[in-house]
């Protein structure tokens, strides 16, 4: 008697005729603890699923803890790529008596021959896991600071012309260096003398070698700090039309960044998107910009970005978007008098894939503004058509409950920590998360210190907004293992949430001013009110929570018209098309979840 | 089926009830993020509040004392009953404005000091401690008689019970829950009350049938009132009247206000006002708490009454062989003893204790039987008539076999008992734990400590609790009805006035408060350790000061504490300007100006 479910993946991948031969050629084992059934490097006979026990997966040329790569339990399959590779890499032990399944090598093999399908979906695992194998090991640190990149990172040394240096000098400290550029100084100001300039000077105004190269400086610099990301450097040349910038330090000269350089760095084209938002004068360039964002989406991933630095980079790409938008839409006049808000994942910068638009204005006292409700509608309406759905529950300028001055928001603010029903904390956790994109941003500072005056040191209020973080059971059995509903767990709820909202209780608590809950947690370290260790669990465990949700999304984006087959909405995650090493991961991640959930439940007496 | 079958049965199917609302409550993934509107309904939260405020103390203990104290229990009724009413209306509103969770949060930040925050720490503590050791009492009873064990074992059963509900079984704070007990213990009060009343007096609320006359053994009305035969019965026995009271008025006043403010800060309740979302919300689940609560304390003094009534019928002059079935079982557990003085074979009651302290059985019944079957009892004997011990905790327990209610609602009553104390002790526990672990560790001794090591505290501190509380419940008698007396006592004279003028008086300070609190806290302990424990023999009306028994000398206490808090703080500085604010701030209503920060 056969008892695997021909229906699951991968068997599901076969044809009826050829899961009858399967059938036929599959013959049950039983195994000792602690047997080999696999060596590394050796060949492999069979493939193997599991029927009852735990197969461990271990590289036998690691430590014990850190080969540990992964355990195989009921109705995984593992041996697979031993057989399709002729060897196998890695050692697979039993941890416990097990009985497994054994599929012949021959067999397998000719499945994979005649049905491409079945044996991708072996390859596609293999890609997948090698590039989780490959972050784990390097200990969370990945290649790609990628779009990330930092002015300073890519900059030269700036090569500085003596006062007085002559053309010879020039060309000569250009020649040491291998440089294309110079700096000389003049009266406390910086002037650049490139290449270009000094045959300029010889050929057409007839210097000569011993001439003064001063003259032939030009000072209307193109100036960044040296924090400034590389893409916007990129901008920066491509909107002046130079080759070059100037990174200065205050009124110092500190390096000078290459446009070669700049492209050598990137090796993709992704950045592209990054530049076509920024160059978008109107909105029509803007909304085509806007419209590649999955696709930089996908390319981030396939490169192997952290998910971390990916959230980064989109979070700052939908806020250049949205504050472009913006002054496309607001008079100038107005602009100065307000601050645009966005908020929750957008605010904390950990949305990936466009969601819906939250936000708010701030307008500060001195704001006359009678078209304010016809402007703002215009705003929303532009966002809608730039990619961003309305937000269901009419977070939006477009509600003029979400728009007023600083001092109906204070009053807001207080109206809603006295009230204490669910609705005005939800609200005051929507608003916990502003982060300003557009306008003044001292505006939700101002709003900010209201807020955490009035609830910080409110341990009632405080209890009743960090409520909602225990709400939702995490997807672990009494056991400690993980769930596997035929839905799919709700990662959203049994995972992101609870992180992101108990950190927003605490930040609330201790008057945390990041938005991100990466920073937030940063913060609360250095507050001594968490160990280093745990928010170190937890930002990763997050992390780990928004890559498996973003993966699944993706696949499902690229099925037909954007619909995923089984019709899941974004948040459920599928555990059986993960792989085993993942559901350890999403496993342990989510126990961290659950000692959180603990450690909440006493800091804000939610036990009762 | 049997009683032993039925018991089995509704205790466990509570229990299955409870986990499984538990489990569906916490486990529904199908709900939204935030629900406006969504919350727990006023009505559900007064239940829960009512669950938690009726302890196995009120469920079992109170009737039992009405039954044998009479008019003189009726103290704890009201003591009880006036101290929710004052938390209700007069602190938790205001503490709920001052965004503390705990009183000692309150007091501490209220003072802006250390040393309150730890008197009143050390208070809530003892006050909880005293609190749960009466509710593992009662869960012991409860297992006792229906395992069929010794009470001694039923109350380790009952610990580790506890232990697994309160501290591993994560089912606190769950309100379904809550009302689900609430449902089981009302239920299993009210029915035999309701059945003994039908049954003795034609009546079927028990409140009215309390008033009403007695039916006989046909059903006619005999026209005598109830508590006339009751003081009929009991005096024939020499007793003193059923309705009579053997404590002075100003007594009863005094032991009264004690236990009224020393309940009024009973942290457990508290924290129930604090999960409506609304002040509005938390006065309408205040008034259904109240409500949910008196359904059981106005039925309690009719239990009373109908129990005394029925043992003393049943029991009385009967001869040891011809009892029924119930008396041999509670006899088995040790909380029923016969010493057959005058060799007649029949169990005579009379005033007086027949003798000294609770029964000591020479073997189980098989090893050591007397004349006529009853197990042997070594204790020496008084010299008075009586002959017969009856732990009154189990008067509640056993009314409905006395009654000879059907086994159904036996086995109700069981279950309700258990729900009573699982309900009050889940609640105790955890703050009991959080205080030791959060105000006191944390807080006050060691602020560096770690959250692992505070979780680790906190769990240590439940487990030294149930321990405690489980030795006190083995070794009772008479000393926990000391140690309730010195806890309420003392949390009345300590911090009740600190906390009423901590909200109404804005110039009290830190040196009155701390002032007050000693002095209140140092008399009412002397007094107390002086006549319970060092001159125990002096412990008559007569050597009282005022006339004040141990049991009410909280209340000069706080008299006292009032007194000195209001000279020291008028003769040292006000509290700093922005305590003041706060403590104005307080009183007025939200929305009335901007909230101050502090």
């Amino acid at each position: 008697m056969i008892d695997v479910d021909f229906e699951q993946l991968p068997f599901s991948l076969l044809e009826e005729d050829r899961r009858e031969r399967l059938k036929a050629a599959m013959e049950m084992a039983f195994f000792e603890a602690g047997q080999v059934l696999l060596e590394a490097r050796r060949p492999a006979d069979y493939v193997y699923v599991v029927h009852k026990g735990a197969v461990l997966e271990l590289d036998p040329t690691l430590p014990a803890d850190a080969g540990r790569l992964g355990v195989y339990t009921a109705g995984d399959v593992f041996g697979a790529l031993s057989v399709l590779n002729g060897r196998s890499r890695y050692r697979f032990v039993t941890e416990e008596e097990t009985l497994c399944y054994l599929i012949p090598a021959a067999l397998f093999k000719t499945l994979c021959d005649e049905q491409p399908a079945f044996a991708d979906y072996f390859r596609q695992r293999l890609a997948s896991k090698n590039r989780l194998l490959a972050e784990r090991r390097e200990g969370g640190v990945t290649m790609a600071g990628f779009m990330l990149a930092k002015v300073h990172q890519c900059m030269r040394e700036p090569l500085v012309l003596p006062s007085g240096g002559t053309v010879q000098q020039a060309v000569a400290a250009l020649n040491e260096r291998q440089a294309d550029s110079l700096l000389v100084e003049r009266d406390g100001h910086v002037g650049v003398i490139t290449k270009t300039d000094l045959l300029r000077g010889l050929v057409d105004e007839g210097l000569t070698p011993a001439s003064p190269a001063l003259s032939l400086a030009t000072f209307r610099l193109v100036k960044v700090p040296p924090d400034e990301y590389l893409f916007a450097a990129l901008v920066s040349m491509t909107r002046h039309e130079v080759e070059r910038v100037v990174v200065m330090e205050g009124r110092k000269p500190v390096g000078v960044v290459e446009l070669t350089d700049v492209l050598s760095f990137f090796s993709s084209r992704s950045y592209v998107v990054g530049l076509e938002v920024e160059r978008a004068d109107n909105l029509q360039a803007l909304s085509l910009a806007s419209a590649r964002l999955p696709e930089l989406v996908r390319a981030l991933m396939a490169q192997g970005v952290k998910m971390r630095f990916a959230m980064d980079l989109l979070a700052a790409l939908n806020g250049r978007i949205i504050s472009k938008a913006f002054q496309f839409v607001v008079p100038e006049a107005h602009q100065e008098h307000g601050c645009l808000l966005v908020l929750g994942s957008e605010g904390r910068g950990e949305q990936i894939l466009k969601t819906d638009q939250d936000n708010a204005l701030i307008l500060d006292d001195a704001a006359h503004w009678p078209e304010r409700d016809e402007h703002m509608r215009r705003f929303t309406e532009t966002l809608l058509t730039l990619g961003y759905p309305r937000c269901p529950g009419n977070i939006m300028v477009s509600n003029p409950e979400w728009v007023g001055s600083l001092s109906d928001w204070r009053e807001k603010v207080s109206r809603w920590a006295g009230q204490g029903d669910d609705a005005a904390m939800m609200n005051l956790a929507i608003l916990i998360d502003a982060h300003p994109v557009a306008g003044r941003a001292e505006l939700v500072e101002a709003l900010r210190e209201t807020l955490f005056q009035r609830c910080s040191g409110d341990q009632i209020l405080l209890s009743r907004f960090a409520r909602p973080s225990l709400k939702f059971a995490t997807p672990l059995n009494w056991f400690g293992a993980l769930k596997k509903p035929d839905q799919g767990i709700d990662i959203k709820k049994g995972g992101l949430f609870p992180v992101v909202h108990g950190v927003r209780a605490m930040s609330l608590e201790h008057r945390v001013r990041d938005t991100g809950t990466l920073a937030r947690l940063n913060r609360l370290v250095d507050a001594g009110q968490m160990d280093a260790g745990f928010a170190e669990e937890l930002g990763e465990a997050m992390a780990l929570f928004a890559e498996l949700r973003l993966r699944q999304q993706l696949a499902r984006l690229e099925g037909e018209g954007g619909q995923d087959p089984a019709g899941l909405p974004g948040n459920q995650l599928l555990v059986d098309r993960l792989s085993a090493l993942e559901r350890d991961l999403l496993r342990e991640s989510l126990q961290v979840v659950n000692e959180f959930k603990k450690r909440l439940s006493r800091r804000f007496h939610l036990e009762y | 089926m049997d009683v032993q079958l039925l018991t089995y049965l509704f205790v466990g199917g509570s229990f299955a009830l409870y986990i499984g609302i538990a489990i569906w409550s916490r486990a529904g993934s199908t709900k939204e993020f935030y629900v406006a509107g969504g919350g727990v309904s006023p009505l559900a939260n007064g239940a829960a509040t009512a669950a938690d405020w009726m302890s196995a103390a009120s469920f079992i203990s109170m009737a039992g004392i009405i039954a044998f104290s009479g008019y003189d229990a009726s103290v704890y009724l009201m003591g009880w009953t006036g101290g929710y009413v004052l938390l209700a209306m007069l602190l938790a509103p205001y503490l709920r404005k001052f965004g503390k969770f705990t009183v000692p949060d309150f007091i501490g930040d209220r003072y802006y000091s250390n040393v309150a925050r730890t008197v009143a720490v050390i208070c809530v503590i003892f006050v909880s401690f005293t609190y749960v050791a009466g509710q593992m009492r009662g869960v012991g009873i409860v297992f006792a008689r229906f395992l069929e064990v010794d009470v001694n074992v039923g109350v380790i059963i009952g610990m580790a019970i506890v232990f697994f509900y309160a501290v591993l079984g994560g089912m606190k704070g769950i309100t379904y829950t809550q009302v689900a007990q609430y449902c089981v213990l009302i239920f299993a009060f009210l029915v035999p009350a309701v059945f003994l009343s039908i049954m003795m007096t034609g009546h079927v609320l028990p409140q009215t049938g309390f008033g009403a006359t007695v039916l006989d053994a046909a059903g006619n009305d005999t026209g005598v009132y109830l508590l006339d035969r009751l003081d009929q019965i009991v005096q024939d026995l020499g007793f003193g009247a059923y309705t009579d009271g053997s404590k002075s008025t100003i007594d009863v006043f005094f032991i009264t206000a004690a236990l009224m403010c020393g309940t009024a800060g009973l942290p457990h309740v508290i924290v129930r006002f604090f999960t409506v979302p609304t002040v509005r919300d938390a006065r309408i689940s205040a008034g259904w708490a109240l409500f949910f609560i008196a359904l059981l304390y106005t039925t309690a003094p009719a239990v009373g009454a109908f129990a005394r009534t029925n043992l003393i019928e049943t029991v009385n002059n009967t001869e040891y062989q011809e009892l029924p079935g119930w008396f041999y079982n509670w006899e088995n557990s040790g909380l029923i003893g016969w010493l057959d003085k005058n060799n007649d074979g029949r169990v005579q009651m009379a005033a007086g204790d027949p003798f000294k302290g609770a029964p000591a059985f020479a073997g189980s019944r098989e090893e050591a039987t007397g004349g006529v079957g009853q197990r042997v009892i070594t204790n020496a004997p008084t010299d008075n008539a009586s002959e017969i011990y009856v732990d009154r905790d189990i008067m509640v327990l056993a009314n409905p076999e006395i009654g000879n209610l059907p086994a159904w609602v036996i086995a109700l009553v069981a279950a309700g008992g258990v729900a009573a104390a699982l309900s009050t002790a889940a609640g105790l526990l955890l703050v009991i734990s959080s205080a030791v672990s959060h105000d006191l560790l944390k807080k006050t001794l060691k602020p560096d400590i770690s959250e692992k090591q505070e979780l680790l505290a906190a769990r240590l501190a439940a487990v030294v609790a149930i321990i405690i509380a489980g030795y006190f419940g083995i070794n009772p008698p008479g000393f926990v009805a000391q140690v309730v007396a010195f806890a309420f006592g003392l949390a009345a004279a300590s911090f009740f006035p600190v906390i009423l003028m901590g909200i109404f008086y804005k110039r009290m300070n830190k040196e009155g408060a701390i002032a007050g609190m000693a002095v209140g806290l140092a008399f009412t302990f002397c007094y107390i350790v002086y006549f319970k424990f060092v001159s125990p023999e002096l412990n008559t009306a007569d050597n009282w000061l005022f006339g004040v028994s141990p049991e009410g000398i909280g209340t000069v206490g706080m008299v006292l504490n009032f007194i000195v808090a209001l000279v020291v703080s008028r003769v040292t500085a006000p509290p700093p300007e922005h305590i003041q604010h706060i403590v104005e701030d307080i009183r007025v209503p939200r929305g009335a100006g901007a909230a101050q920060a502090h």
